[in-house]
């Protein structure tokens, strides 16, 4: 018996019949189990040499046809040649079954793998596809922004500039005024000691008219003056104590306070986050406005607290017992040159207010005023308000 | 001389020092009514039986109530009592709206800056010579 173990190489179609039909006659004459198993060697054999199961019927058909001309019993032989065959076929068999069933899954599996394949081409397309989308959302959001970004910074610096502009015109012209103004004041003041005897009644009148309103005209000057400043000044935010600050503004007005015979008290204060000249000059207008506004009859009492703050740090009131305002121009106090009075009656120019609202208003507050007229008033400034 | 009774509304003494002195200078018998308060020039237009006036001399910066808040108020106070007055704005204010909103009163005949001059002091005489007329 041949037993080919090359199994790399496809064995010949000769060789094929040549073994089968040696097997065969082998298992026919012994009968052992041996030369039986040899079927599935002849089997692998046919297989390999790509012999198909047609083939393998008419090379069986040869092999027994060549037995059965030999003296043996009859019905063994043909039992045996059968056996064998079964043996063989079954192999055939099984491998074709698994190799059907091979067949379905790989190709189940080609298919399945394909179709995932598919899938992943399709989905990394889509993820792409959107990813570009995205991108390019993100792209086109991005340039929205910043050219929005890029408006707003050119009309904020654009404001900036007008706004630095104003400010720095109102300082140069208030500035340029004071000069002649103070030589006006200056040469009428000459006028009136040297030559008043000389001047007729109606003279002396105009004369001194002529001073009051160039004093005023020099006032006005200077507070256009610190408005222009305080609009134009880049301010350095510090933490402020209002109580000593309170102190030195006390201290400033101390002329006016004693010539008023003002009684004027400071609870303590926070210390507060803010710019202490701009809080300076709002507590020294809010206090020279308390003694000038004083009542002409009433001791003049004036008192400044902090109340338990509500969305804001600090509330602190400036409160007097003066002759009080109006709740019609309660509103129009605030506005720029406003005034209520003449200006014998009250000197002023009608800028205090305002610059205190403005203040107020760089520490993200508010101030205004509650009062009952001919009994006081009492301003209510809040300083940095929570934004709602 | 048809000017013969004014009436002054200005805050500034000073200001109705000089009007006094021009309209005193066209005619010594001119008689002057002056407030430095629009709202006690109000009051006093008000006045039940008060003598005739032949012209308003109205400032427009005032403190508490101002020119045209004087206007609109005697507009709306004194209805047609009010319609035959002759308004003449005096006002130092250099804002062309206030110009505008001053001719939207058919009371405001001029409008004329500070100081006055006596050549001002013609036109308000003109202007009443023809209302009269």
């Amino acid at each position: 018996m041949t037993v080919l173990r090359a199994d790399t190489e496809a064995p010949e179609p000769a060789l094929v019949a040549a073994t089968y039909k040696a097997a065969l006659q082998a298992y026919v004459v012994t009968g052992n189990e041996e030369d039986l198993s040899s079927a599935y060697d002849c089997a692998r054999l046919a297989l390999r040499a790509g012999v198909s199961i047609g083939e393998v019927g008419e090379l069986h058909f040869r092999a027994a046809q060549h037995l059965r001309s030999a003296p043996l019993a009859r019905a063994q032989v043909t039992a045996r040649i059968e056996e064998f065959f079964l043996e063989t076929i079954s192999v055939y068999d099984m491998a074709l079954h698994g190799y059907g069933e091979s067949v379905a899954r790989l190709t189940a599996e080609v298919q399945e793998r394909k179709r995932v394949e598919e899938e992943l081409r399709d989905v990394t397309f889509e993820l792409a596809q959107q990813r570009d989308l995205l991108d390019q959302q993100v792209k086109d959001r991005t340039a929205q922004l910043r050219s929005r970004l890029e408006e707003l910074r050119m009309v904020n610096s654009q404001l900036q500039q007008t706004n630095q502009e104003q400010a720095q015109f109102s300082y140069a012209i208030s500035h340029d005024l004071k000069s002649p103004v103070n030589t006006l004041m200056m040469m009428l003041d000459l006028l009136e000691a040297d030559h008043r005897e000389v001047l007729d009644a109606e003279g002396r009148e105009l004369l001194d008219a002529a001073r009051a309103t160039t004093r005023r005209m020099a006032h006005m000057v200077q507070d256009v003056l610190r408005y222009a400043r305080l609009v134009g000044q880049e301010a350095e935010v510090e933490m402020v104590g209002l109580t000593p600050l309170c102190q030195t503004v006390l201290a400033d007005l101390r002329a006016e306070t004693q010539k008023a015979g003002a009684e004027i008290r400071i609870d303590p204060l926070p210390v507060v986050r803010g710019v202490a000249s701009q809080l300076h000059s709002l507590f020294l207008n809010l206090l020279s406005n308390a003694v000038k506004f004083r009542h002409p009859t009433r001791p003049c009492r004036i008192e400044v607290k902090a109340v338990p703050p509500v969305g804001c740090v600090a509330e602190i009131h400036v409160c007097d017992n003066g002759i009080g305002i109006d709740p019609a121009y309660q509103q129009r106090i605030f506005s720029l040159f406003q005034r209520l009075h003449t200006y014998e009656e009250y000197s002023g120019s009608g800028i205090g207010l305002t610059l205190c609202q403005r203040i107020a208003g760089y520490h993200h507050g508010d101030i205004r005023v509650s009062s009952t007229p001919g009994e006081g008033a009492c301003f209510i400034i809040r300083l940095w308000v929570e934004e709602s | 001389m048809a000017l013969r009774r004014v009436m002054i509304v200005d805050d500034d003494r000073f200001d109705q020092l000089a009007y006094k002195r021009i309209l005193r200078k066209s005619d010594e018998t001119i008689e002057v009514v002056s407030f430095q308060y629009a709202t006690e020039a109000l009051d006093y237009l008000k006045t039940e039986g008060r003598a005739e006036l032949d012209a308003i001399l109205l400032d427009i910066n005032m403190p508490r109530m101002n020119g045209f808040e004087f206007l609109e108020a005697a507009c709306r106070d004194l209805q047609e009592r009010f319609e035959r007055e002759l308004v003449v704005m005096v006002t130092t204010s250099l804002d062309p709206r206030d110009r505008e909103r001053a001719a939207g009163f058919s009371q405001v005949q001029a409008f004329f800056s500070k100081p006055l001059t006596a050549e001002n002091i013609s036109s308000i005489s003109a202007l009443v010579a023809k209302k009269q007329a």
